[in-house]
């Protein structure tokens, strides 16, 4: 789980919660693939288009601002722009931590 | 601003059509404000009750129709605003878009332009809050993002009104040039895929642009697959084979492959014109966002916002609302008596007066400033804050954050917070925030509970009430998000920057509110007004009271007489003072009801209908069916709820 304040390169987005994401935990060093069925995609696969559209997909850097209380939203910031992004689909976001700088780019 | 605005009459056919689109919170609305001021008027998008504002102006020769489409984040099939810009621009065919967005965070923003510029439509870039990106060290290379896109690119401060000219001048000369732009392009698989697709859709007659329907195809929207389906049914199994192949490249799901070549594009593009001259500072206002959004001081910010909202509201307008009902209401009265006399016509004519009168007496003083200052709090960055806080309690009500804006403006009056739910991303979430609406209790049942039990019971027993609506409220939305079909919506939403709040937009909104209010509560009340004055001249009242006696005086232990009151009530929750008053002919309710009474009718009040103007604020947004629906459930509650409180008030004593 990223505390607050710290930085993180998301790896994957899972349609469902695992116990390592930036909700709930560290990812460690692959992320698995995932096969979405055939044009039928729930609401969790609506999620992740639009974290897409928002620009935070794999190889994405995210830092977490602050966490609501209560088990609320997330804060994150993702290039110089700030989100709130539910805590169930929060840890679905699977992140690796790195040392900032090396990140390297979209591609 | 120089531009003269049109004094355009309906029906004239507009020279140019500007359409303008971008993200939530770039500042779309205060441009669009700025352009046309107050030649706007919002409707619905056909069909939907997503809001429409449409307004002209004149300019440079030309009128000019501007349409303000709803702020969104991409042009996927998810939600119903996105549907709707995409079918505007794809098939309406805007003379011009103009695409809005936030210069302090230019890269996200440019991912939307990539897919503007996909629809193939002319296109000019308003890069606004500039002012806020030179302050925060971020510098943008104009000339070299203009030759990178291919388009028009302008910088603009919207709410001081600086660029605003320039997006026109440029729309035009497009225009005149009837220039359309490049297409982005995107890696070298992606392109080859998009190729044979558009080779394969050749001689397909489409209603969207050729290339723009093979990216679409490789996302998978569902949309356009199906008119591919329909039109040109052989292109799908090639469509079929270039996604799997284009993931099994990219190990991704194909429409994450193709948002990740914008986002790729769109990174590219930020690092050759943004420069970042000085790094961020921690701003005022993330100073006063760690108190904000603080788990203790958060939530006492909030309650004190709220307290100071409410207070200069009800302080304020209580004394306003008195003048109209009852200083100007015996003036009017007077000369409608000396004009008319007093018979049974004119006495149906002066319920019409008195309807009106009560419409301004609710309007000015309590629904203008409650707008007015949600506004203000929304235009200054702080009510997502609130969202912030309040998303983990309104889950478990199965809807998110934002969510509570509604609600608050329920406290004012329940029309605003049904007609608030809009703001909501899904059709359930919405009816959902709806029904929650209903049941908060608004100024007028707040002035029927402060009269009876807040002055002869106390105002612990107020609170208690109004703890009791609250939970009932939440406990009904956790209900309906049982019942009703679908999944929650996980919270996704932008935590704006504080702005200095852009008084224009903010007056504008509230005026083109305010005057929406009218249109769907005026009709009703005085109406409704009328028909309750037939009803007493006709002397039908007691019978209705004698029919509802079984559930008044029966169940709910009340005097026969309430059964007129509620009836009363269903026009204006408010009236049930004022005919508890003139029914028992005094001022001195104790003498008239027990405490455990007061108590049951206030509760009752609080819950057992909607009002007519709310009502039919449920027909229009959420139709008949629902309406009733909702009506119906809340008499069943309140008569449940009523009964059984009046006798557990009995076991502990209070009669």
């Amino acid at each position: 789980m990223l505390e607050e304040g710290q930085e993180g390169v998301v790896v994957a987005i899972t349609p469902r919660a695992r116990s390592f994401s930036l909700g709930s935990g560290f990812w460690g060093s692959f992320s698995r693939r995932f096969r979405w069925g055939w044009r039928r995609r729930g609401a969790a696969w609506g999620a992740v288009k639009r974290l897409a559209d928002l620009g935070i997909l794999a190889g994405t850097r995210i830092k977490v601002v602050r966490k609501a209380p209560f088990r609320g939203p997330i804060e994150i910031e993702v290039g110089g722009s700030r989100f709130m992004i539910g805590r169930g689909l929060a840890e679905r976001i699977l992140v690796e931590v790195k040392p900032v700088g090396s990140q390297p780019s979209l591609g | 601003m120089e531009a003269s605005r049109a004094s355009a009459k309906r029906g004239q056919r507009p020279d140019l059509r500007i359409a303008l689109a971008g993200q939530a919170n770039v500042g779309k609305s205060v441009i669009f404000n700025q352009l046309t001021g107050l030649h706007q008027h919002i409707a619905n998008w056909p069909g939907t009750t997503v809001e429409k504002a449409e307004g002209t102006l004149f300019y440079k020769g030309f009128l000019i129709d501007v349409i303000d489409l709803p702020g969104i984040y991409s042009l996927t099939h998810y939600s119903l605003e996105e549907r709707i810009s995409r079918e505007y621009i794809a098939k309406e065919k805007p003379d011009v878009v103009v695409n809005v967005v936030d210069a302090t965070a230019l890269e996200r923003h440019l991912i939307f332009t990539l897919q503007l510029l996909e629809l193939g439509r002319p296109l000019v870039l308003a890069l606004n809050m500039m002012d806020l990106a030179n302050k925060s060290g971020i510098e943008i290379d104009v000339r070299a993002l203009e030759e990178i896109l291919g388009i028009p690119v302008v910088e603009t401060i919207a709410p001081r009104g600086k660029g605003v000219i320039q997006i026109l001048d440029e729309a035009i000369e497009l225009h005149r040039k009837s220039l359309t732009p490049k297409a982005p392009s995107y890696g070298k698989e992606v392109e080859e895929c998009i190729r044979r697709l558009e080779q394969a859709l050749a001689d397909a007659d489409l209603p969207y642009p050729r290339r723009w329907t093979a990216i679409k195809l490789l996302e998978k929207d569902e949309e356009v697959w199906r008119i591919v389906e329909e039109k040109k049914p052989d292109v799908i199994p090639l469509a079929r084979d270039l996604i799997s192949e284009l993931e099994k490249v990219h190990g991704h799901d194909s429409s994450i492959a193709i948002a990740n070549e914008r986002a790729s594009l769109a990174s590219q593009i930020t690092r050759r014109v943004v420069r970042i001259v000085k790094p961020r500072k921690p701003s005022l206002g993330d100073r006063f966002d760690e108190l904000a959004t603080h788990p203790i001081l958060g939530y006492l910010i909030a309650i004190l916002f709220f307290l100071g909202v409410f207070s200069l509201v009800f302080g304020v307008g209580g004394q306003v609302a008195e003048f109209f009902e009852e200083d100007l209401s015996e003036a009017l009265r007077e000369i409608w008596v000396n004009l008319f006399g007093v018979s049974a016509l004119p006495e149906i004519g002066w319920s019409a007066v008195e309807g009106t009168l009560f419409l301004l007496g609710l309007a000015i003083p309590y629904i203008l400033p409650l707008y007015f200052l949600t506004f203000t709090l929304e235009n200054w960055g702080y009510l997502s804050r609130i969202s912030f806080l309040m998303d983990s309690l309104m889950h478990r009500a199965g809807v998110h954050g934002k969510a509570v804006i509604p609600l608050l403006l329920g406290f004012g009056c329940n029309v605003p917070g049904c007609l608030a739910a809009r703001i909501m991303d899904t059709w359930r979430e919405r009816l959902i925030a709806m029904i929650m609406a209903t049941l908060i209790p608004c100024s007028a049942v707040t002035v029927v509970v402060m009269g009876l039990v807040g002055r002869y019971v106390g105002v612990e027993w107020v609170i208690i009430l109004y703890i009791f609506a609250l939970l009932t409220s939440f406990l009904t939305g956790v209900a309906a998000s049982r019942i009703l079909p679908g999944e929650a919506v996980e919270l996704i939403m932008e935590m704006p920057s504080y702005k200095v709040p852009s008084f224009k937009t903010i007056l504008v909104m509230t005026w083109l509110r305010l005057r929406e209010y009218f249109y769907i509560a005026a009709p009703l009340i005085i109406l409704s007004g009328v028909i309750i004055k037939l009803l007493e001249l006709s002397g039908a009242l007691p019978i209705i009271s004698d029919l509802l006696s079984p559930i008044t005086s029966g169940w709910l232990g009340l005097p026969k007489e309430v059964g007129i009151l509620l009836i009363f009530g269903i026009l204006r929750k408010e009236l049930i003072l004022a005919m508890l008053a003139s029914l028992t002919g005094t001022l001195d309710f104790s003498q008239v009801l027990s405490t455990n009474q007061m108590i049951t009718l206030s509760l009752v009040t609080m819950l057992y209908i909607p009002c007519v103007a709310t009502i039919s604020t449920l027909v229009k947004e959420a139709g008949m069916r629902t309406a009733t629906l909702v009506t119906v459930f809340e008499i069943a509650l309140a008569i449940m709820v009523g009964g059984a409180v009046s006798r557990l008030l009995l076991i502990f004593g209070i009669s």
